[in-house]
């Protein structure tokens, strides 16, 4: 016959009982605490200025030093065509806006792959890593200057006083340096562009500085 | 009146229980429950949009060399043309055709636009044999690509204060026979973030502007200056 293994005696649980005032008055301090934080984030706004790039002004044939390369920006052209390395030209009815750059990286091979245009228009102007603006550098690595070139379609009056940044990420810049470069622009630059016709080439990605022309 | 809807051994326990909030639930007629139900489910509907008023009752007719407002654009569709051959365009099968909608597009915003937001904007529908891409989202089927008639380049981004004659080109399989009419569907879009995706972008195409048109085979230059 089997004898059954003594158990632990079984405790009832106490129940801690609230009072209704008590209970309601937690649940106000909670959606107390929530609101006074809310208000605190809506008031200082922080999180914009804590994510912001940190942005490297610079000028045409100045080197400006980036967390992950130093960047140099040459001399900028246009014209109504380009005649881009790795396809057949492109015309637009604005400017084709061609900006060389000489990268070269810091500390560990560096693949800077975002680019826009801020216009004096006061318009922000899409560069892709392909498509008619683009800008594909490639890999630079540390110590070997890589040659390559931003080019971006814009109507005319979005050239003087356009300014050109360049970074390291292609979908986000936050909290990272990124270069400012005024591209010293004038309206006789954007009309001189505007009646141009001759197609500028935009040479390939290189570790080979490009042919002058 | 009816009854309670509740089973009497359930509400036997709801009583034993104690609980009033159960025992009152309980003895509700069915009518009543179904009534509460809705309300619930329409409050909770609400707090995904189901409250918001609606703009529209649906598509507007699209009007052919009629500028229409579709944000992040303005589109103007001037004609619907299909054709074998396009230069610098390649079909994914020999013996395809493509079905090309004419346009005149203009990005209406402060900043450039990449192309695959422009191709949400204008679709086509009824039209047998397109060759869909799969896990597309938006009404209609997209354009395999959209190409400058000026170069032949494909359409993006598409910057600001530009106008672009461009053409949305859908494919269509060569053992269907060509198409006489098509349904053209415009998209507006709308600037934000997703539920589950916080990268604000242009989203939700919804359909603003319907029109079937006319389809007529593409005619090159030197055909129209020779019929002239």
């Amino acid at each position: 016959m089997s004898v059954p293994e003594p158990t632990a005696p079984v405790v009832p649980a106490t129940r801690v009982r609230r009072s209704r005032g008590q209970t309601v008055g937690a649940a106000a301090a909670v959606l107390a605490a929530l609101a006074v934080g809310h208000v605190v984030v809506s008031a200082f706004p922080v999180d914009d200025r804590v994510s912001a790039p940190f942005v490297r002004p610079t000028v045409v044939g100045e080197t400006v030093e980036l967390r992950y390369a130093r960047l140099t920006v040459g001399e900028p052209t246009g014209s109504t065509v380009v005649s881009p390395a790795a396809s057949s030209l492109l015309s637009t009815p604005g400017v084709f806006l061609t900006v060389p750059l000489t990268i070269v990286a810091s500390g560990q091979p560096r693949l800077l792959s975002f680019a826009e245009l801020l216009g004096g228009d006061g318009r922000t102007y899409t560069v892709f890593t392909s498509g008619r603006s683009s800008f594909l550098a490639g890999t630079a690595q540390p110590g070997v200057p890589r040659y390559a070139t931003v080019s971006v379609e814009v109507p005319p009056e979005a050239l003087p006083g356009a300014h050109l940044r360049i970074g390291l990420n292609q979908e986000d810049q936050r909290a990272d340096d990124l270069a400012d470069i005024d591209l010293g622009l004038t309206q006789a630059d954007a009309d001189a562009w505007a009646a141009q016709d001759t197609p500028v080439p935009v040479p390939p990605r290189s570790d080979e500085p490009p042919e002058q022309p | 009146m009816s009854g309670p809807a509740a089973p009497p051994d359930l509400r036997a326990r709801a009583r034993q229980s104690g609980s009033k909030v159960a025992r009152r639930a309980l003895d509700q007629p069915l009518r009543r429950i179904g009534i509460g139900g809705a309300v619930v489910l329409l409050a909770v509907t609400a707090a995904f949009g189901g409250l918001r008023e609606q703009t529209q009752d649906g598509p507007e007719v699209l009007v052919v060399d009629a500028p229409v407002d579709v944000a992040p654009f303005e589109l103007t569709v001037h004609r619907v043309v299909w054709t074998t051959e396009l230069p610098g365009q390649y079909l994914s099968e020999d013996g395809n055709r493509w079905v090309g909608v004419v346009t005149t597009v203009r990005n209406t915003t402060d900043a450039g636009v990449l192309g695959n937001t422009l191709g949400d904007a204008l679709t086509l529908t009824d039209v047998d044999g397109l060759v869909q891409k799969p896990g597309t989202l938006t009404p209609g089927v997209a354009a395999s690509s959209i190409a400058l008639l000026e170069d032949g380049s494909s359409l993006s981004p598409v910057q600001p204060g530009l106008t672009y004659e461009a053409a949305f080109l859908f494919e269509q399989d060569g053992s269907v026979a060509p198409p006489t009419s098509a349904t053209v569907l415009v998209q507006r879009q709308t600037w934000g973030t997703g539920i589950l995706d916080d990268t604000v972008s242009w989203r939700e195409p919804t359909t603003t502007l319907r029109g079937e048109l006319d389809v007529r085979e593409a005619r090159s230059d030197a055909d129209a200056e020779g019929e002239s």
